[in-house]
């Protein structure tokens, strides 16, 4: 039970420990960029990466104008797959 | 596999629509209902500098208003794992498993599928990509074992964009299916080809203009049916079975952005099928034809409206659809339209 309780205490301690983890990688990424920025790249890197057209679905959109909006709900009820079990069943043997 | 900085991360969606068909079965019997749809998933993300490992799980209920037996319940769990080899070459492997379960006398269509993947992507520059891999399938019906079978898939897709704003989608698959049950008397392969290609073209500031031609092939073909009651039921009309048609499928499309938060999509698709070891047969058993020929066309309008000023996490959808289905058994010369509306949410 002592075990049980302390694992339990360990456990818990672990998750904030597990977030701030989370936060210094986004930190460390972020001072990746900015190491960048003073370097006098990141102006032209970004420039660079809005500029070039990027259309990875095929739909004639600039990928990151359309970034977070997806259309592929549409083709979801006419999309081929397992059928409802709608067979006429006519045919005589 | 995973470098020393390893971080977990959840992620949870779940989406409602509520959808108005005049033609749920997609037959020349029009019956018409309100379907409910409703999925709750959630997922798990290891993530390190180079991998990402997700567990997930996808439940979604369709209810049926009048006709409550068709109801359906699918569920799947998956993991999946997407590895950055090089600055230049990404790998994805994964696996799933989804169950489907219907109710009353449609329970005899349950199903369960094992599924796994792996792909691999080279990067030859930030807008060109070559995608190869393989899809394995194994689709198990508890009460149709003779339908049972294992699908196997290889394809190879490349993707470009060009600076004239012009994309460009090149792609092939090549896929067999092996029964489970071998009969001697009959085939228990069969291949099929499938050939696509997509182009994308900006035509003004957040307006897109894409069409798209596909070829499907059956290089051989092994179709099953199973007789009850004197009557002769065809895999294809209880489980729309892919490789019991080939033909080819052509649409344009056209996207419009107004914003970064509402956007419109409107698609014209036109298809055209046949079905070489499928006979028609008029209502007395006659066989008409030895083959079944459909052609279809289907237009459709989606609205789409990201909320999150208002409510964060949540997006809302319209859709339009029309399709007429021409075919020389008039058993499926039909036309179906269909509205819904709904919201996602996701954080």
């Amino acid at each position: 039970m002592k075990t049980f309780l302390t694992i339990s205490v360990l456990l818990f301690l672990s998750l904030p420990v597990a977030a701030q983890d989370s936060t210094a990688v986004k930190e460390k990424k972020e001072n990746v960029i900015l190491k960048a920025d003073n370097e006098g790249n990141f102006t032209l890197d970004k420039k660079k990466k809005n500029d070039v057209f990027i259309d990875k679905d095929g739909d004639g959109i600039c990928d990151f104008r359309a970034k977070g909006m997806s259309f592929e709900k549409f083709r979801k009820r006419n999309g081929e797959g397992f059928g409802n079990g709608n067979g006429k069943g006519k045919g005589k043997n | 596999m995973f470098s020393n900085a390893l971080y977990g991360q959840f992620e949870v969606s779940s989406e409602f629509f509520r959808y108005s068909d005049d033609n749920i079965y997609n037959s020349s019997i029009k019956i018409s209902d309100n379907i409910y749809n409703a999925a709750l998933n959630g997922a798990y993300n290891f993530a390190s500098e180079k991998n990402t490992l997700q567990l997930y799980t996808q439940n979604t209920m369709s209810y049926y208003q009048i006709n409550m037996n068709t109801s359906s319940f699918l569920r799947k769990v998956g993991v999946v794992d997407n590895l950055q080899l090089s600055e230049t070459n990404q790998l994805n492997l994964g696996a799933n498993y989804s169950l489907k379960n219907n109710r009353d006398t449609f329970t005899l269509l349950d199903f369960s599928q094992i599924s796994a993947y792996g792909n691999i992507r080279h990067y030859f520059s930030e807008s060109d990509f070559l995608t190869g891999g393989y899809i394995y399938y194994n689709n198990s019906f508890t009460n149709f074992s003779l339908f049972s079978h294992d699908v196997h898939k290889a394809f190879i897709r490349f993707n470009s964009s060009f600076e004239t704003e012009t994309s460009l989608i090149l792609s092939s698959d090549l896929s067999t299916k092996l029964y489970s049950e071998k009969i001697e008397t009959s085939a228990n392969e069969t291949f099929q080809l499938n050939l696509s290609a997509q182009v994308g073209q900006s035509i003004a500031k957040n307006t897109g203009l894409s069409a798209y031609f596909q070829l499907k092939s059956n290089l051989s073909q092994a179709v099953r049916s199973f007789s009850f009651d004197s009557t002769v039921f065809y895999q294809d009309e209880l489980f729309n079975d892919v490789f019991s048609s080939e033909g080819y499928e052509a649409g344009v499309s056209l996207t419009k952005l107004f914003s970064t938060t509402f956007g419109a999509k409107a698609e014209l698709v036109y298809s055209k099928r046949q079905f070489s070891t499928l006979p028609v047969f008029d209502y007395d058993g006659n066989i008409l034809a030895s083959e079944r020929r459909d052609s279809q066309i289907a237009f459709g309008i989606e609205l789409q409206k990201d909320l999150s000023s208002t409510l964060q996490g949540f997006a809302a959808h319209f859709n339009w659809n029309y399709l007429y289905n021409s075919s020389n058994d008039s058993f499926y010369k039909y036309d179906n339209q269909l509205f819904s509306i709904g919201l996602d949410y996701s954080f």
